[in-house]
C-alpha cells in the first residue's frame, strides 16, 4: 500500500474533524447542551471548539505544505 | 428617540458615498495591495452572506425558532470545514475552465444549456424575493427610527443607488477572469461594518440595557423561559433540516458562490477562511440573544425583527442608532450588489446570449462592449424586478420565512454538486429531471403559497394538504420532499441514460482524475492562422486580444510553433471565452472556427507529459498494485533522471519525449523547454548533431568535439531504437560527456610526460655533454692551430654540427614536454616509421649508457590514422620500459606489418619480462614493476587511454625465450586522408 500524501493525510483529517462536529450536532448529544439548565452561550462554546479544530488543521496543513 | 427621514436619508447616502470612495480607491490602487489583497479581506467579503435577515432578522428568528436561529451559520461552518474536500474542488475548476457562476458551472460539468437555462431561472426565481426582503428591511428601518412609513420613493432612489454601485464596480471588467478588487474590498468594510455594529448594540443591550453581565445573568434566573425558548426548539424543530439548507447555500447561493471562487484572487486564501469565516459568524451572532432579551424586557409589544435598532432607540447617543441603520443598510447593500452581479452575468450568459449571440456575430462587432452594456442593463433589470416584488409582496412575511425560501431553492442544487465533484456517472437528464422535480416541489410548497398569501394570485391547490406542513416547521417537509424527490429523479435519469462524450470529458475534467491525454491537433498550423479563423466570428480586434491573452496566459509567443502549443492555445482560449460568454458558447466558437484534425494522432512527448503530470497532482490515492507500480514508475523515472550520463528520448514524429537532467545540463537546455519539442528546432549544434545522428545508420558516435560558450566540448553518442507501436519506432540517445575526463587524462599525461623528462634528464645530460666536449677540443684545436685554414673551415663545421646535436636535443625535450595539454584530439594520417624513429631517439638519450640496440624494421610509406603527439608519447613510454628492462647490449626491434584495415605494430625486447602477478592489472594506473622512484606507474595506462582514442587495442605478453612483446594495432589512414600527412614538425 502507497504511503499517503500529506494532502490526503489532510482530506482525512478533514472529514473526521465534520463527522465529529455532525456527532456533536445531529447525535442525542445535543440533548445534553442543548438542555433547559445549560449556560446560555453553551452553542458558542461547541461552535467555537470546531472553529479552533478547523483553525489548528488548516495550520498544520500550512506548515506541512511549507 | 426619533429621527427624521431626510436625516436618514443623508446617512444613507453618505454611507453609500463612504463606500463608492472605498471600492474607488482600491481599483485605483490607492489602499495597499497587501491589505486589499489580503485573505481577512478575503474572508470579511464572504460576510455577505450575513444579509439584512442576519442583521435584523436574527433577532426575531431567534424568538420563534430559539437557538435554530444558529443552524443558519453553523451550517456554513460545516461546509466551510470541508473546504479542501468540497470548495477547493470547485474553485479549481472555476479558476481553470473561466467559470463564473453556478450556471457556468452546471452547463460545462452537463454540457447542456438547457442546464445553464434552468438553473438560471431557478436562481432568479428564488433569488428574486430575497432582494425583495434586503429593501423592505431598509424601509422598515426607516420606520422604526422615524415612526413614519417610508415613501416609495425613498426605496426606489436606495435602489438606484446600488445600481450604480454594481455597475461601476462590478462590472469593471467583463471578464471573469478579472477581478473586482475595488468590489471585494467594499464588501469587505460593509461586513466590518455590521459586525462592529451588532457587537456594539449587543453591548449597548448587556451594558446599557441590563447594567451589565451579572444583572444578565440575574434577569436570565428571574425568567428562565428565556432560556428554554431558546433550548427547547434545538431538541424539538427543525435544527437538522436548517442545518442542511444552510450547508447548502454557504456556497451555492448566487452571492456566495460569487464571492468565494469567481472573486477569489488566491486559493489559499479559501483555507483560512475554513476557520476565519466561521469566526467572523460566530462573533455577528454572539450578541443576539442578548439583545433578543434586553428587546423583550423593554419593547416587549414590538416586533422582534427589529429589536436590533429598537433597543438603540433608548440609549442617549444618537450616534448607536445611526450606526446601527447604517450596520443594516450594509448587509442590505451588499446582498443586492453581489446577488445582482452573479445574476446578471448568469443572466447573460444563459438566457440573454443563446438567443442574440449568432444575431451579434461578425467581423465587424465590438463583442467586449455589447456584452458590458448587456450585463450592466441586466443588473439595473434585476434590481427593478426585486424592487418590484418588493412593492408586491405583503408585508406579513416575515425576513426569515423569504430568505429560507432561497436557501430551499439552492438546496435543490446539492445532487447536481456530487455529480460534479463525485459522480462521473450522472448526466444532463438526470440533472435536468432532478431540479425540475424538486423545482415543481419547491415551487408548489413554497413559492406559490408565499405569493398567495400576499395576494398576488389565487391557487387551487393546498400544499399542506399534500405534504405536512405545519406552522411552526414550515420548512422540514418542504427540504424533505424536493432533495428527496430531487435525488431520486437524478439516480433514476443518469442511470437511465448514457453520458455523451462531451459529458465524459466534462465528467473527467471536473473529477481530474482522468488519465486520457487530450488528442487529435489543430488543422490551423500557425498563430496567426488560429487569429484570423477567430476573427471570422468576433471581429478581428477581440480575436487579437484573446489570441494575445492567451499565449501571455500560457508563456508562449507567437514564435512558437509545436503543434502540442497550438492545441493548448485552443484549449487556453476556449477558457477564457467561457469567462465571456460561459462554457457552451465558447466551445461552440472554437469548436466552430478552430477545428480539430482527430486523425493525427497527438504526440507521445504529449501523452507522457500529461499522464505523468496528472500523476503527479493526482488527488485519488492509488492502492494495492497501482500504487506499487506508480512507485515503480517514480523509482525508474528518477533513475533515469538522474543518471549522469545525457539520455533523450525521441518519438517517431522526432519531438523530444525526455530529456533527463544531466541532458539539461550538458545542452543548458531546460528539460521543460526541450519536451514536445521536435528536435530539428533545438537551438544549435543540438540540433543539427542530433538530427543527424539519428538519421544515420550506425549506433555510436566517438569524440565529437563541439564548441560550446567558447569551450570545446567532447562527447560520445549512442542510440538505441524502442517499439511505440507496431508501425512506429522511438530512439532513445545518450550522450557521454568526455571533457571532463579527457581534461583529467590530458593532465594526467602531462604529468607523465614530466616524469619521462626527469628520466631523460642524466642521458640528456649525457648527450650534451659529448657534443660539449667536442666542441671544447675543437676550440682548443683552433686556438693552437690558428694558422692552417683550411682546419679552421673543418674545425668550425664540426663546431656547428655539434651544436646543432645541442639544439636538437634541448629542441625535442621541450616539444615533448609541452604537448598536448587540450583535448582536442586532432586525428591526421601519420607515418608510423616517422613517429616510431622520433620516439627512438628521445628514448636513447636516457638509455645511453647501456648500449641499447634499437630497430626500427617499419615501412616508412605505412600511414596511420592518428595524434602524432599522442603517438610518440605511446612509443616513448613503450620503448622506455623496454630499455629499463633490458640488459646492456639487448636489442629492442619495433616491427610495423599491415594486418587489414589496421596497422600491427610489434615492440620486442629481451628484458627480464613482467612478473605472472601483475599480467592482468598492467594498465591500471600505478601498477609498476619498478623500484620505488624509478616509475610513476602511469605509463602503460596513458598508453591504454591513448589507444583507446584512437581506436586502437594493444596487447602485451612474455616471450618464451626472454623479454616482452607488445602488440599494437591502430587504424590505418584512408586513401583520401593521405594528403594531410602530420610528420614531425613539432620535433
Amino acid at each position: 500500500m502507497g504511503k499517503q500524501t500529506d494532502n490526503e493525510i489532510q482530506f482525512d483529517k478533514v472529514v473526521l474533524l465534520f463527522l465529529f462536529a455532525l456527532f456533536l450536532l445531529l447525535s442525542p448529544l445535543i440533548n445534553w447542551w442543548a438542555a433547559d439548565d445549560s449556560l446560555w452561550y453553551a452553542p458558542y462554546l461547541i461552535w467555537l471548539a470546531i472553529i479552533v479544530l478547523a483553525f489548528i488543521l488548516q495550520r498544520r496543513a500550512r506548515r506541512n505544505a511549507i | 428617540m426619533q429621527f427624521e427621514l431626510w436625516q436618514l436619508f443623508l446617512v444613507g447616502v453618505g454611507y453609500l458615498m463612504l463606500l463608492f470612495y472605498i471600492a474607488y480607491a482600491a481599483e485605483k490602487g490607492w489602499i495597499a495591495e497587501s491589505i486589499a489583497r489580503h485573505p481577512l479581506t478575503y474572508v470579511l467579503s464572504l460576510g455577505v452572506y450575513a444579509t439584512s435577515w442576519s442583521f435584523y432578522g436574527s433577532v426575531g428568528f431567534a424568538q420563534q425558532q430559539g437557538y435554530n436561529f444558529l443552524t443558519i451559520y453553523i451550517g456554513v461552518t460545516l461546509a466551510f470545514i470541508l473546504a479542501p474536500v468540497l470548495l477547493q474542488p470547485i474553485l479549481r475548476l472555476c479558476r481553470e475552465y473561466q467559470l463564473s457562476s453556478l450556471a457556468d458551472v452546471f452547463a460545462f460539468r452537463y454540457q447542456s444549456q438547457l442546464a445553464g437555462v434552468l438553473v438560471t431561472l431557478f436562481m432568479l426565481t428564488g433569488t428574486l424575493p430575497y432582494i425583495a426582503l434586503q429593501v423592505r428591511a431598509i424601509t422598515e428601518s426607516l420606520q422604526v427610527l422615524t415612526n413614519e412609513s417610508t415613501p416609495t420613493l425613498i426605496a426606489l432612489g436606495y435602489c438606484v443607488t446600488i445600481t450604480m454601485f454594481a455597475i461601476l464596480f462590478g462590472t469593471r471588467h467583463i471578464s471573469a477572469r478579472e477581478k473586482h478588487e475595488g468590489l471585494v474590498v467594499a464588501i469587505a468594510f460593509e461586513s466590518l461594518v455590521k459586525l462592529a455594529a451588532l457587537l456594539v448594540v449587543g453591548l449597548f443591550a448587556i451594558f446599557g440595557i441590563f447594567g451589565g453581565f451579572n444583572e444578565m445573568g440575574e434577569w436570565l434566573q428571574t425568567h428562565p423561559e428565556a432560556l428554554e425558548s431558546l433550548y427547547t426548539p434545538v431538541r424539538e424543530g427543525p435544527w437538522g433540516t436548517l442545518l442542511l439548507l444552510a450547508f447548502a447555500a454557504a456556497f451555492l447561493l448566487p452571492r456566495q458562490f460569487h464571492m468565494t471562487f469567481t472573486e477569489n484572487v488566491d486559493p489559499n486564501t479559501l483555507s483560512i477562511a475554513s476557520w476565519g469565516f466561521p469566526l467572523f459568524l460566530l462573533l455577528l451572532n454572539i450578541a443576539i440573544p442578548p439583545i433578543l432579551w434586553a428587546g423583550t424586557e423593554i419593547l416587549p409589544t414590538s416586533s422582534a425583527d427589529f429589536y436590533v435598532l429598537g433597543i438603540t432607540l433608548n440609549s442617549d447617543s444618537s450616534l448607536l442608532p445611526i450606526l446601527t441603520f447604517i450596520g443594516g443598510v450594509s448587509a442590505s447593500s451588499a446582498m443586492i450588489i453581489v446577488t445582482t452581479l452573479a445574476l446578471a452575468a448568469m443572466s447573460m450568459n444563459h438566457l440573454v446570449l443563446p438567443v442574440s449571440f449568432r444575431s451579434h456575430l461578425g467581423p465587424e462587432t465590438n463583442f467586449y462592449r455589447w456584452l458590458l452594456w448587456g450585463r450592466r442593463i441586466l443588473i439595473g433589470i434585476i434590481i427593478l424586478s426585486g424592487f418590484g416584488f418588493y412593492l408586491l409582496l405583503e408585508k406579513n412575511q416575515g425576513l426569515v420565512q423569504l430568505g429560507l425560501i432561497s436557501f430551499i431553492a439552492v438546496a435543490q442544487f446539492l445532487p447536481g454538486i456530487v455529480g460534479l465533484i463525485y459522480w462521473r456517472r450522472a448526466t444532463r437528464a438526470g440533472f435536468i429531471a432532478g431540479l425540475i422535480g424538486g423545482g415543481t416541489i419547491w415551487l408548489v410548497t413554497l413559492l406559490l403559497p408565499l405569493l398567495e398569501s400576499s395576494g398576488l394570485l389565487s391557487i387551487p391547490i393546498d400544499a399542506s394538504k399534500l405534504i405536512t406542513i405545519t406552522a411552526d416547521d414550515p420548512w422540514s417537509a418542504p427540504t424533505l420532499w424536493s432533495l428527496s424527490i430531487n435525488t431520486l429523479l437524478f439516480v433514476i435519469g443518469s442511470l437511465m441514460t448514457l453520458p455523451t462524450q462531451a459529458e465524459n470529458d466534462a465528467a473527467h475534467a471536473c473529477c481530474r482524475d482522468s488519465l486520457t491525454p487530450p488528442s487529435g491537433m489543430l488543422v490551423a498550423d500557425s498563430v496567426a492562422k488560429v487569429e484570423m479563423q477567430l476573427a471570422n466570428i468576433i471581429g478581428s480586434k477581440m480575436a487579437k486580444d484573446e489570441v494575445d491573452r492567451a499565449l501571455s496566459d500560457l508563456g508562449l509567443t507567437h514564435a512558437e510553433l509545436r503543434p502540442s502549443d497550438l492545441r493548448q492555445l485552443r484549449e487556453r482560449i476556449e477558457r477564457n471565452l467561457s469567462g465571456l460568454v460561459g462554457p457552451l458558447l465558447a466551445r461552440m466558437i472554437v469548436d466552430d472556427q478552430l477545428q480539430m484534425a482527430p486523425q493525427e494522432q497527438t504526440a507521445l512527448a504529449d501523452s507522457v507529459r500529461f499522464i505523468e503530470s496528472r500523476l503527479e497532482e493526482s488527488r485519488t490515492r492509488l492502492k494495492g498494485l497501482a500504487a506499487e507500480l506508480d512507485g515503480l514508475r517514480r523509482f525508474h523515472r528518477q533513475v533515469l533522471q538522474d543518471l549522469p550520463m545525457g539520455v533523450c528520448s525521441i518519438g517517431a514524429d522526432h519531438s523530444i519525449i525526455n530529456w533527463n537532467t544531466a541532458m539539461a545540463s550538458i545542452s543548458e537546455i531546460d528539460s521543460d523547454h526541450a519536451a514536445g519539442l521536435p528536435i530539428e528546432v533545438l537551438p544549435n549544434p543540438w540540433a543539427l548533431l542530433l538530427s543527424d545522428f539519428i538519421t544515420k545508420g550506425e549506433q555510436q558516435q566517438r569524440n565529437i568535439t563541439l564548441e560550446i560558450n567558447g569551450q570545446n566540448r567532447a562527447f560520445n553518442l549512442h542510440k538505441a531504437a524502442f517499439d511505440l507501436s507496431s508501425d512506429q519506432q522511438g530512439t532513445v540517445l545518450l550522450i557521454e560527456d568526455l571533457t571532463d575526463l579527457y581534461q583529467l587524462e590530458a593532465k594526467l599525461t602531462h604529468s607523465e610526460r614530466l616524469a619521462s623528462i626527469g628520466r631523460l634528464a642524466a642521458g640528456v645530460a649525457h648527450e650534451i655533454g659529448n657534443p660539449v666536449t667536442g666542441i671544447a677540443c675543437l676550440a682548443q684545436e683552433l686556438l693552437s692551430m690558428s694558422e692552417k685554414e683550411s682546419f679552421q673551415d673543418k674545425g668550425l663545421h664540426q663546431i656547428l654540427e655539434q651544436t646543432r646535436r645541442i639544439s636538437d636535443i634541448v629542441q625535442s625535450l621541450v616539444n615533448f614536454s609541452h604537448a598536448g595539454q587540450t583535448i582536442e584530439q586532432v586525428t591526421k594520417p601519420v607515418i608510423i616509421w616517422d613517429t616510431i624513429e622520433q620516439a627512438i631517439s628521445l628514448v636513447r638519450l636516457s638509455h645511453a649508457g647501456k648500449q641499447l640496440h634499437f630497430e626500427n624494421n617499419s615501412p616508412q610509406e605505412l600511414l596511420v590514422q592518428g595524434n602524432h603527439q599522442r603517438l610518440i608519447q605511446v612509443f616513448v613510454n613503450l620503448l622506455s620500459n623496454a630499455c629499463d628492462a633490458s640488459k646492456p647490449d639487448d636489442i629492442i626491434s619495433v616491427n610495423t606489418t599491415r594486418d587489414g584495415q589496421f596497422a600491427k605494430i610489434t615492440i620486442v625486447d629481451e628484458g627480464h619480462g613482467i612478473p605472472e602477478s601483475l599480467q592482468g592489472q598492467l594498465f591500471e594506473p600505478f601498477v609498476t614493476t619498478k623500484q620505488p622512484g624509478e616509475g610513476t606507474g602511469l605509463g602503460l595506462a596513458v598508453v591504454y587511454s591513448i589507444i583507446q582514442e584512437h581506436s586502437g587495442t594493444i596487447s602485451l605478453h612474455n616471450r618464451e625465450i626472454a623479454g616482452v612483446r607488445v602488440e599494437l594495432l591502430l587504424p590505418l589512414a584512408s586513401e583520401s586522408d593521405s594528403n594531410t600527412i602530420s610528420t614531425s614538425e613539432a620535433i
